[in-house]
């Protein structure tokens, strides 16, 4: 599903470079679970940013369902956000203004659904996370572990083939964070959805199928 | 989606209160002069559209060249124009003539009562959308001596009678039959008539001498005007020829020493506003005026969308993370745009209620007319523009701030990576607070020099008395009579009989002089004055003596002259001028019996130019009474009663000199209307740099508990925190205050007699909007500086 090959990422720095990837390969098939691991500053944010097509490589090819993301117009980059990845941050990233229910329903109003769609998508979603009763909330009202979920529940409810998930249990409590991980499990293994997380804690890698050690801009073995 | 917006647009506002407030109120001031600038204009460009053929309808007017070689474009055109329109060139459906002199005082039982009317045709009423409530348009204006009113005009005269078949007697005009009513007009037109005399009526009036004789006289352009309905299939060039073809058959071409006419069309739709032209007629504002006010309007309107740009620019940090998000799941750049455009709009929408709610307490409660003022009442499609115009500033507004903030790229966000110096935010934020104080600088610096010359006018020294003097009109009869009777009233010191007043705008004449010895024409000022004129004005002879007492009323013998006059006679000396002979009018020769020391007998925006002070009884309008007396009430009623004794039946209308001196020559109405708009301007300013200070500050609150940890004190704080700020004021003042000298003298040069602008004027200014730019900084920074760090530390 997503193939990385000999993808280069530098950033300018005074007159020089700072190379933050080098020559990364990485092949990734449809319903692994993949976490990527490394020290801090050794690129995988940014690993995470180019596979998201948030960022773009300074060289190599990347290939999403097998098509070359640089071929990609603008549009249909659009349409693979709205589409085939969802997204999941370490700060949660929600929309102070909006409550629960509209932060959800996001991703939806940008894609061409009718307004009766939309409500059963978001209502199934809330249904399934038990924050029915939390909807109207808005984010400053909810604690962490429920402010992700929300993230996560939006990253999800365009069903996507893959999330994208940066540190997402990094600000939560251990115990917050076993419910977010067991929820990326039942996603991968019920919904076949596609998950790759940044993490720094050995405990959530192993909810994973496969971890991927990044160092110095390079894929350990 | 466009409710979603909305929706988060109002839940924005509800927590960026300052914000909201800020822009609200900022805009909602400015847009409230807008509307009254939009009603205006509206009025102004309503006129003459009820005509039933209005896009062929023309008026004929006059390019004339004098023969000293002066250039006047004239509204009106010769009278025989329209027969010659009407008889041989067959372009024209219909051609009315409009000739408007019928103006003086119409007499009624006791009353007499000023009618201001015109001699027109019947095909008046066909060319313009002027309907009859009663009597036939056909007709009406056929016979000679008929007369159609204006129904106010009938009320004025007739009361509440029945009018039709009644008489109109004019002073000096003759009477008139009414034979028709007008209707209310359905909408505004330059043509704003009481009374509409038949034209037929003019060859008698001319004969008797009523008129002068002007019906057959190509070269006489005064107070004719010509209008054209051309036929449906005739172009506006062939009208053009036509008048090319008129003017070369009466006119020789100009050239020194002969005058000439040119004829040239104007559309009916391009008469209001006014285009200036001189002798036109209606009410119109003119162009110039209309311009001017827009461009105050606009320009205050957009001051207040710079807050709005600037502040939204400040904030975008707050909104950045939001963007991203948005653009992670899916939003296009263009729909993050709208939404942001969404929001100024709505912004806007909510400042349009506030303004119009403004406007209204501001039409009904208030007399502060900024000028603009219409009374006009909103109908729908004014409210209709209102909201365009909303919404049109909402995306003015917005649209710098939409894209900037539409431009951010997620991954960037989303690491925190965001410099508000990425988008040139910080270039375009200072110039736009520059921009800002530079205009509010400006106009203070313009303010200030208007009040100041207006308290200079008005504790200027004309050189007349203008105290304890009250003037009563001379409605009839015998001026020395009056005068006689006025005197035995008690605390009465000194009468004189006058035309007009001193010092009032148009209420000296203007009459042709001519010496007897070269013959040099000039044209000068003069007031009709007797024996007491100089007494009770308190003008000061040079040379020669006053009037004598018994002097010829019906032939006039001596004039009195001011040291101007003098010295355009090429004389010396005042003692040189006296006995010398002049021609008045080429009519009848005087000879000078007394000079007087120059004074201001126009308003002080005039210099002093040469004039006389004529004894002509049939010019007298008022009696100058100058009283010594403390108890002005019961003079005034002594007044009134011997006023009314001799014009019985009539109203008694007495006028203290200074207060009618007061009244039509301060400068309340422009002082007020300027200060009102420079108190709006430096709000809005002061305002928008509130905003921004405090919002900038609160992005470096952690910088600033980071210092004082480290040990900064509260006053170098503010200094840090407010430097760039007061450089950018001193940048405007920089600016500005040239710009402000500038405007300033060009206000000036109206006035003959001003002040100079002087270093207080520039210095005070500056210093007072540098004392409300600090009160903005120095609030703001000072409560960030003062506040504990660890609050904010122990935040993040
Ligand atoms: N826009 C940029 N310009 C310059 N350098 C950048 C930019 N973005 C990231 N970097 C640098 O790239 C390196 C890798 O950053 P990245 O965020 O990928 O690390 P990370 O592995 O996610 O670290 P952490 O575990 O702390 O999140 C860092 O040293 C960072 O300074
Ligand atoms: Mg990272």
């Amino acid at each position: 599903m997503i193939q990385l090959q000999k993808i280069s990422k530098h950033y300018p720095v005074g007159f020089g470079k700072n190379e933050i990837l080098k020559d990364v390969d990485l092949t990734i098939e449809e319903g692994e679970f993949v976490s990527i691991m490394g020290p801090s500053g050794s690129g995988k944010s940014t690993l995470l940013h180019i596979l998201g097509l948030l960022e773009e490589p300074s060289a190599g090819q990347y290939l999403f369902q097998g098509e070359r993301v640089d071929k990609m117009n603008e549009k249909k980059r659009t349409q693979l956000h709205r589409g085939a990845i969802g997204f999941v941050f370490q700060a949660y990233h929600l929309i102070d203004e909006l409550t629960v229910y509209e932060n959800i329903e996001t991703p939806l109003l940008y894609k061409s659904l009718s307004g009766s769609e939309r409500k059963s998508k978001v209502a199934d979603v809330l249904d399934r996370f038990n924050m029915v009763a939390k909807k109207d909330l808005f984010p400053n009202q909810l604690s962490g572990g429920q402010q992700q979920l929300v993230g996560i529940a939006r990253a999800i409810v365009a069903e996507p083939r893959v999330i994208l998930a940066d540190e997402p249990t990094g600000n939560l409590h251990s115990d917050q964070a076993k419910v977010i991980m067991e929820l990326f499990k039942q996603l991968n293994e019920q919904d076949k959805i596609t998950i790759i997380q940044v993490t720094h804690s050995d405990l959530n890698a192993t909810y994973g199928n496969r971890i991927i050690q990044i160092r110095d801009g390079h894929i350990q073995g | 989606m466009l409710l979603r917006y909305i929706l988060i647009a109002f839940r924005n506002l509800r927590r960026q209160r300052l914000f909201a407030f800020i822009n609200i109120a900022g805009l909602a001031l400015s847009m409230t002069v807008c509307l009254m600038v939009l009603k205006s204009t509206k009025k102004e460009f309503s006129y003459d559209k009820f005509h039933p053929a209005a896009s062929r309808t023309w008026r004929i007017t006059s390019q004339a060249t004098t023969q000293e070689g002066k250039h006047y474009h004239m509204a009106s055109s010769p009278l025989p124009l329209a027969n010659v329109l009407r008889q041989d060139y067959a372009i024209a459906e219909d051609v009315v003539s409009l000739y408007g002199v019928l103006s003086g005082n119409v007499i009624e039982g006791k009353k007499k009562l000023p009618v201001n009317g015109a001699f027109t045709e019947p095909s008046f009423f066909r060319v313009f959308g002027f309907s009859l409530k009663s009597g036939d348009p056909a007709t009406a204006l056929s016979a000679p001596n008929s007369i159609v009113l204006s129904e106010a005009a009938a009320g004025k005269i007739f009361g509440n009678t029945a009018v039709m078949g009644k008489v109109v007697h004019f002073e000096k005009m003759g009477d008139y039959i009414v034979t028709g009513i007008l209707a209310p007009p359905p909408g505004l037109s330059h043509i704003d008539y009481e009374a509409y005399a038949s034209l037929s009526s003019v060859p008698a009036l001319e004969q008797q001498g009523m008129l002068p004789n002007r019906s057959q006289d190509w070269n006489q352009v005064q107070d004719g005007y010509t209008y054209v309905k051309l036929k449906p299939d005739v172009s506006k060039s062939s009208l053009a020829t036509a008048l090319a073809f008129i003017s070369q058959r009466f006119y020789q071409p100009a050239a020194k020493g002969i005058g000439s006419i040119t004829l040239e069309q104007q559309s009916l739709g391009s008469i209001s506003p006014s285009q200036e032209l001189y002798n036109d007629i209606g009410n119109a504002s003119p162009w110039g005026k209309v311009l001017a006010a827009i461009a105050v309007a606009l320009g205050l309107l957009i001051c207040a969308c710079f807050n709005y740009t600037n502040l939204s620019i400040v904030r975008s940090l707050q909104r950045a993370r939001e963007v991203g998000v948005r653009k992670v799941n899916g939003a296009l750049r263009w729909q993050v745009f709208l939404q942001f455009i969404t929001e100024s709009v709505v912004m806007c929408v909510l400042s349009l209620v506030l303004a119009i709610l403004m406007l209204i307490l501001a039409e009904n409660y208030t007399s502060i007319g900024i000028g603009f003022m219409s009374g006009e009442p909103v109908d729908f499609m004014l409210f209709g523009w209102f909201l365009v115009f909303s919404v049109a500033t909402g995306v003015l507004a917005g649209i710098i701030p939409a894209w900037a903030l539409s431009s951010f790229q997620p991954a960037k966000v989303l690491r925190n990576m965001v410099d508000i110096k990425l988008f040139g935010g910080l270039g375009l934020r200072k110039t736009l607070i520059v921009i800002q104080f530079t205009l509010s600088l400006t106009a203070i610096i313009f303010f200030v020099t208007v009040y100041r010359q207006f308290a200079y006018k008005e504790a200027f020294n004309m050189g007349f008395s203008r105290d304890n003097i009250l003037n009563v009109p001379l409605a009839d009869g015998d001026f020395q009579l009056m005068k006689d009777r006025m005197m035995q009233v008690k605390g009465v010191e000194a009468i004189t009989a006058s035309s007009g007043t001193l010092g009032i705008p148009r209420h000296s004449g203007f009459l042709q002089v001519k010496t007897a010895t070269n013959g040099n024409r000039m044209q000068i000022g003069y007031y009709a004055g007797d024996a007491d004129f100089l007494k009770v004005m308190q003008l000061k002879l040079l040379a020669g003596t006053d009037f004598p007492r018994t002097m010829s009323r019906n032939q006039e013998q001596y004039i009195i002259v001011n040291e101007q006059m003098v010295k355009s006679l090429n004389l010396k000396s005042p003692s040189d001028a006296i006995g010398k002979a002049i021609w008045l009018s080429d009519s009848s020769m005087v000879s000078i019996i007394g000079v007087i020391k120059d004074f201001n007998y126009q308003p002080i925006e005039v210099p002093i130019f040469p004039m006389a002070i004529r004894f002509v009884p049939d010019q007298f309008r008022q009696l100058q009474i100058l009283i010594n007396t403390k108890d002005k009430d019961a003079l005034m009623a002594g007044i009134k009663a011997a006023w009314l004794e001799m014009h019985p039946g009539q109203t008694f209308t007495g006028e203290w000199m200074s207060d009618l001196l007061y009244e039509k020559t301060s400068g309340k109405e422009p002082v007020s209307g300027v200060a009102i708009l420079v108190l709006m301007i430096t709000v809005i300013a002061a305002l928008g740099l509130l905003g921004v200070v405090s919002y900038t500050t609160f992005t470096r609150r952690r910088e600033i508990g980071v210092r004082k940890v480290m040990g900064a004190g509260v006053s170098g704080l503010v200094l840090l925190l407010s430097r760039n700020y007061l450089r950018l004021i001193a940048l405007a003042g920089l600016i500005a205050l040239p710009l402000g000298y500038l405007a300033s003298q060009l206000f000036l040069r109206i006035f003959a007699n001003r002040i100079s602008i002087g270093f207080f004027t520039l210095a005070g200014s500056f210093a007072a909007l540098l004392c409300i730019a600090l009160l903005a900084i120095i609030s703001q920074t000072w409560r960030a500086a003062s506040s504990n760090p660890v609050d904010v530390l122990r935040n993040d």
